[in-house]
């Protein structure tokens, strides 16, 4: 099989070869290396069917001779189903003006194209981050770096960045310098899941917004009760020992003895009555829990009966 | 060794075996001997096989398809089911209600409210009252003739159960010491973190046990606010659905900021 490497060069270097069959997941570098091959040959560009189609196209004879144009056929599996060794002589043999690109992504084909068409196919998986990021600062020069990182960091592939950051470039550059990961997240209806650190981090923080943004995507609200318990004992040995090394040390000038002491005991009676079979939805507590944060001075269990 | 708290349960036990009832509930507080009598109804039978199980629903499941498949009759005593899900206690209904001839179940729980009314209704219930002080001196003098002696050891006045008096037996000098020693670490002025982990362990960090040193905070408290706090604590301790240190957080909050 040939690398992507290779294809790579090969393509970027304006010098594609007659005949390929990109398999693999990574549709966006497929969709990429297309649009260069676009270019290359003028935006003469065909979608086809059938393999069988654009070679038959070769094979005739031509009082005017055809423009080399790329030529894409998508998931033909009647190509697939009827490849052989002839097939694959007769590919090789043929004079394809321009380029023919055979799309899969079902992995079973790759055995038998590998087998067959082995000088032809590449498989096109998915690319680390770094590379990614590179090809994304050359996609959408005017987007910021760090938005290219947050965009980076919740795509599963190059394709999936590639829609966030076309939409993200649309938006008015004024507006668009403001947003941090979870806008990011928010604009791209990425569902982050979350654990502990993060709802620690929100309680630290007094942030209600993000806690509430981030609620239901919270695997388990016991656990998440549990570690608003410990970042509260966290926040405790913070005022007594302000030097001492915690994620949470910036957070702790705004919380006094009696908020921490509150919070907690509030904490502890939603875990008390979580436990009741009487309690009705576990969330709406969560959510009244998490909106006590937002208080100047915590209100006491008193103040609330 | 009978103990007083027991005598009524007792009772119920022997009737029960006289009437072969095959299905019982042994209600009790920790320590206060569940599975002793449940080791006793087994002798009122004459049962030799004592199999105990935990109140998880497979464990449970399987410890009764293994007994039903053997011949010979068995004791099967299913520990604190109100400690396990529902499902463990929803998994017995089906052996309460129809039980094989040579299989009796125990259950004990800690409290009978915690119980299902379908499981209640198809036992006979058997209550243990919490042991007095008699009995604790009693079960301290008869198992223990040679060492245990009350008045001489604090941690032992401190006991209000059997399991607390075993406890308190397998203590060596210097974690006796360090727990009668507690009474520096209440005056709170640590952090949470710290006095939960000095509550809770040795100075070797090894665990200490944490109902003898509630008892010991409950009878030895300075104040009536801290003894509130550790009564408290050692009943949130015993319903055992809040995690260990989750109410240790509270009761170390409690003392360091509310005093």
């Amino acid at each position: 099989m040939l690398s992507i490497q290779e294809v790579g060069q090969q393509i970027l270097s304006n010098d594609p070869g007659k005949f390929y069959v990109f398999v693999g997941p990574e549709y966006g570098i497929k969709c990429k290396y297309l649009d260069i091959m676009k270019k290359h040959y003028n935006n003469n560009f065909k979608e086809c069917d059938h393999v069988e189609e654009v070679l038959n196209i070769m094979k005739k004879k031509q009082i005017i001779p055809i423009e080399p144009t790329l030529y894409v056929v998508r998931y033909d599996e009647q190509f697939l189903s009827t490849l052989s060794d002839r097939v694959a002589s007769e590919i090789a043999k043929c004079k394809i003006i321009g380029t023919i690109v055979c799309i899969y992504e079902n992995p079973k084909a790759v055995t038998k194209l590998s087998k067959y068409l082995p000088d032809y196919t590449v498989s096109i998986d998915n690319v680390n981050s770094q590379f990614i990021k590179k090809y994304l600062s050359q996609d959408f020069p005017n987007l910021a770096d760090p938005h290219l990182s947050m965009v980076v960091k919740i795509a599963d592939n190059y394709g999936q960045a590639k829609l966030i950051c076309d939409s993200l470039s649309r938006i008015p550059e004024t507006i668009r310098n403001q947003f941090n990961q979870a806008d990011v997240n928010f604009l791209s209806g990425y569902e982050a899941s979350y654990s502990d650190n993060h709802i620690k981090l929100g309680v630290a923080a007094r942030d209600f917004r993000y806690l509430c943004n981030i609620i239901s995507n919270i695997p388990s609200l016991d656990s998440a009760l549990y570690a608003v318990l410990s970042v509260l004992v966290e926040l405790d040995k913070l005022l007594d020992k302000p030097n001492s090394q915690s994620d949470y040390q910036n957070y702790a000038k705004s919380w006094s003895r009696q908020d921490i002491y509150y919070m907690f005991m509030h904490t502890y009676e939603v875990i008390k009555m979580s436990r009741s079979s009487s309690v009705a939805n576990l969330e709406d507590s969560v959510v009244w829990l998490f909106s006590l944060l937002v208080f100047s001075s915590i209100p006491s269990l008193e103040d609330l009966r | 060794m009978n103990a007083l708290c027991q005598m009524d349960a007792i009772q119920k036990l022997l009737y029960a075996s006289n009437s072969k009832r095959h299905s019982i509930l042994i209600e009790g507080c920790k320590g206060s001997g569940k599975t002793y009598l449940a080791k006793k109804f087994a002798q009122f039978l004459e049962i030799p096989d004592f199999v105990i199980c935990y109140p998880k629903v497979d464990e449970v499941r399987e410890t009764i398809h293994t007994c039903y498949q053997s011949s010979t009759p068995v004791v099967i005593c299913i520990e604190n089911i109100d400690d396990g899900s529902l499902n463990a206690a929803y998994a017995l209904l089906k052996f309460l209600e129809e039980p094989l001839s040579t299989v009796y179940i125990v259950v004990t729980c800690r409290d009978v409210n915690n119980i299902p009314d379908t499981i209640l209704s198809r036992c006979v219930t058997a209550n243990i009252s919490p042991p007095t002080q008699t009995d604790i001196a009693n079960y301290c003098s008869e198992k223990y003739p040679d060492t245990a002696n009350i008045s001489d050891n604090v941690l032992l006045q401190c006991a209000s159960s059997f399991s607390d008096v075993d406890s308190v037996m397998k203590l060596n000098s210097s974690q006796i010491s360090y727990i009668c020693n507690l009474s520096n670490l209440m005056k709170f002025n640590d952090t949470v973190s710290n006095i939960v982990w000095k509550l809770n362990h040795y100075e070797d960090n090894s665990e200490a046990p944490l109902e003898i040193v509630l008892n010991y905070l409950i009878h030895f408290a300075p104040t009536n606010h801290i003894k509130r706090a550790a009564i408290e604590c050692a009943k949130e301790y015993a319903a055992s659905r809040i995690s260990v240190s989750a109410i240790l957080s509270r009761f170390a909050f409690e003392c360091k900021y509310c005093e």
